[in-house]
């Protein structure tokens, strides 16, 4: 990684404590409690799975990179941190996203065909003048005060990928990438630094790999190489049974799973290295799981919000299996109408 | 901004400003209401008042300003008020009826940038405003830049820069740049226009409207600006068509910056071949050539890249044309074109520092010197992969002290450019014709009284 993670806005003002969300959340709850009770919504994690897909409807038509559907889906978490969803045009707003992170991600497109685009795709919802995007824009940055560049989990996934001891395969890399792209959906953006999500994906799919045949799961792409120009973003979401598979896997490895002794007793020693690698160590039951759980010790990972980031991701994977988009595209066009954010 | 109370987390701060706002408006009331139109939290002229106008150029226009009514918090000591430079970018389309159209890529870049990096020697970001459908960006004010010095020194009498603020300029701007490259930034666009001098004698680049970021380029960098660079600061990599083009071409442009500071004149100042109607970027032959002129003939021997670079036919189509020989300015620097073999004759680059040092009439125990010489040499290297870095540019033994205690022998320059000179420099002109910052806006003018070789690029920016 780059050393200016550590001293970017990203890393200063962008990270958030649980709590904090949660109390700008309850606020903006009681802001807007009349909106929010008549026009409700699905849950948060299947908004921004629908949001996604948009983005990548969008990124169909476009020239684009997922690293820049990545920095939209961060744009739209730091946005709704302010803003109520029954607020705001989503499909507008997510055209924006677009647009400003194809700027930002330095493949920009021109504002007239972002809305061109986005019109063939949602004539209902997007009005035929670039200047209301442009509008939007300014919202956007101006929530973000101005602080647009983002940090992402993959090119820690890259460096890990570099490194000989952990020796991940091609089907490792592949799902931890897939699993980096799924934690978009989730508030792990907002919570954790980009290498301790990577670390969390690389682990999850180093476990879960052996486990995954049983699922009828297709490498989402083969060729590590590939994922980095690829033009979708792979997913593990909305399969039925990814997550209960995930986390009987994780029980099997007998750690990190939060009812687990070991894992207990390792946010207790968190400042103890060695109890702590002897601990894992003994937990570890294949050789490459004791390389991974070297490499944890020696790089001193949080192993508390290690594990806290491993339960969002299952429980998302566990939301996820309900998602209908017809139920969230039928909510989301309610609220627009009814708040008339569609003129 | 990030520095907006401090020991408070941002969240705080939120939870804080949605309070306040919340209560003010009394129960019930939303704090904005919904939709999808953007209000502005902070209005440009209720904090600042604006005393006149600096400059212009393609992205809108500078502004000098004061605060209205600075906080006193204690904690600065200054009593007068602090002076500001506001950049407005202006939207692309003008006219009475003013539209969103989208922010520029270089105001988005320069929004970005700003707001991340922070060095004594960049430009520091005050705030940023979003208002009238235009982006304010307040920065500290810098009384000089190094184009109004270099100007100032060619007024009569005409005298050199002392050798010991040329030194302290370079170092600060090398030192800035080192920085930005450490951060993965290009800047592309320096020029003396762009590297700001505070009154205390500071050196600030400015303008990151050209610059991005170099770790993770999605898309090659040609692909995005085909041009970069104002033509007289760009570099034979970028002239012969490089695709992947490093941060070396700022350590070119530094280069260009040293050699003006001594010559008070662009050192390879060519003739700008304009872009046809294909929008295809023409081989700069015209600007090519004044290089050459100075240090001869690139040969693949030192730059073995040479022959691959897509303008290389070109280059050799020069030659050609001009009878095999380039033509010299310096009676030896025909010699360049064999300077390998060469060893005891001066180069073309060597005649013209000598020349430069004896107009300048730079006594000799205060003279840039060989050491001077050296350093040029290096940045101005033929192959990118062998020109000096940033790194290595501020250990090079130019920057050794050779005074008295306490630094004798250290790398060491002094942190004020003006440090023991009387030279008093004429303050930033600013026209108070047009103190209107608003949203009407009037056609460039070009920067105040000033010879301005900003004009050049005036394609390059979107």
């Amino acid at each position: 990684m780059a050393a200016n993670y550590w001293t970017s806005t990203q890393k200063q003002n962008w990270l958030f404590e649980t709590y904090e969300i949660a109390d700008l959340r309850e606020e903006i709850g009681r802001q807007h409690m009349k909106a929010i009770e008549q026009y409700p919504l699905p849950d948060r994690r299947l908004m921004f799975v629908f949001m996604k897909d948009r983005l990548m409807q969008l990124g169909k038509r476009l020239q684009f990179r997922q690293q820049c559907v990545a920095t939209a889906l961060v744009y739209l978490h730091r946005y709704f941190l302010f803003n109520a969803m029954q607020n705001v045009n989503i499909y507008l707003l997510t055209a924006t996203a677009f647009y400003l992170a194809s700027k930002t991600e330095e493949c920009p497109h021109h504002i007239r065909l972002v809305v061109s685009e986005a019109r063939q795709l949602w004539p209902e919802y997007i009005p035929n003048d670039p200047s209301r995007l442009g509008e939007m824009e300014f919202c956007l940055i101006s929530e973000m005060h101005s602080q647009l560049i983002v940090w992402h989990p993959y090119r820690s996934l890259t460096t890990l990928k570099e490194n000989q001891k952990l020796a991940l395969t091609n089907e490792e890399l592949s799902l931890a990438w897939s699993i980096i792209n799924d934690s978009f959906m989730t508030d792990l953006p907002l919570i954790h630094p980009p290498y301790l999500i990577a670390i969390t994906a690389m682990f999850l799919a180093v476990i879960f790999v052996p486990s995954k045949s049983s699922l009828d799961l297709k490498s989402p792409v083969i060729d590590y190489q590939s994922m980095l120009d690829a033009t979708r973003m792979s997913s593990l979401g909305g399969r039925v049974g990814v997550s209960n598979s995930i986390a009987s896997a994780l029980n099997g490895s007998t750690m990190l799973h939060p009812s687990h002794d070991v894992s207990k007793q390792l946010s207790q020693q968190q400042n103890n290295a060695s109890i702590k690698a002897r601990t894992l160590v003994a937990a570890a039951n294949s050789e490459k799981m004791q390389h991974i759980i070297e490499f944890l010790v020696e790089s001193d990972i949080d192993v508390k919000a290690m594990i806290d980031a491993t339960q969002d991701i299952i429980s998302l994977y566990e939301m996820w299996e309900q998602y209908n988009e017809k139920t969230a595209k039928e909510a989301v066009g309610r609220c627009i109408r009814g708040q008339h954010l569609d003129t | 901004m990030s520095r907006l109370v401090a020991g408070l987390s941002m969240a705080q701060q939120y939870q804080k400003r949605g309070h306040v706002t919340f209560d003010s408006l009394g129960n019930g009331l939303e704090r904005r209401q919904p939709g999808n139109s953007y209000t502005s939290k902070t209005r440009i002229n209720q904090k600042y008042h604006i005393v006149g106008f600096i400059s212009s150029g393609t992205y809108g226009r500078v502004y000098k300003a004061v605060e209205r009514n600075p906080k006193t918090d204690g904690t600065s000591p200054t009593t007068g008020k602090e002076l500001y430079a506001i950049k407005k970018f202006k939207p692309e389309k003008e006219g009475d009826n003013i539209q969103y159209t989208g922010l520029s890529q270089s105001a988005i870049r320069e929004m970005s940038l700003c707001t991340e990096l922070t060095h004594p020697n960049l430009i520091h970001l005050v705030e940023i405003i979003l208002e009238d459908k235009c982006v304010f960006m307040v920065f500290e004010y810098c009384e000089h830049d190094l184009l109004q010095i270099i100007h100032h020194h060619t007024q009569p009498p005409r005298r050199a820069i002392p050798a010991s603020m040329i030194k302290s300029i370079l170092f600060q701007l090398l030192n800035g740049l080192h920085y930005l490259h450490q951060n993965w930034v290009m800047h592309r666009d320096l020029k003396p226009a762009n590297i700001m001098v505070t009154s205390s004698g500071a050196v600030r680049i400015g303008d990151l409207g050209l610059a991005r970021r170099f770790d993770k380029p999605l898309a090659s960098l040609y692909s995005g600006d085909k041009v970069v660079v104002t033509i007289w600061y760009r570099s034979p990599d970028l002239l012969l068509g490089a695709r992947h083009y490093t941060a070396s071409i700022d350590l070119w442009a530094v280069g260009c910056i040293f050699a003006e500071l001594l010559s008070l004149r662009p050192i390879f100042k060519g003739e700008e071949t304009k872009m046809d109607s294909k929008k295809t970027v023409p081989f700069q032959r015209n600007q090519m050539s004044k290089i050459v002129e100075i240090l001869g003939m690139p040969e693949r021997e030192e730059w073995p890249g040479l022959t691959n670079m897509p303008e290389f036919q070109q280059l050799q189509q020069l030659i050609i044309s001009r009878g095999g020989i380039p033509p010299s300015l310096y009676p030896t620097s025909q010699s360049a074109l064999h300077r390998q073999q060469n060893q005891n004759q001066p180069t073309g680059l060597e005649t013209w520092y000598s020349h430069q040092l004896r107009a300048g009439q730079y006594p000799a125990e205060k003279s840039p010197g060989k050491l001077g010489f050296d350093l040029l040499n290096k940045l101005f290297e033929y192959d990118p992969d062998k020109r000096l870095t940033a790194a290595q540019a501020l250990e090079h033994e130019y920057f050794r002290c050779t005074d008295d205690e306490p630094h004798n022998g250290e790398i060491w320059v002094p942190s004020n450019c003006f440090e023991g000179l009387s030279e008093t420099y004429p303050h930033r002109r600013v026209s108070t014709e047009t103190n209107d910052i608003g949203t009407s806006s009037l056609p460039g003018t070009k920067r105040g009284g000033l010879p301005d070789d900003s004009l050049a690029p005036a394609a390059k920016r979107r």
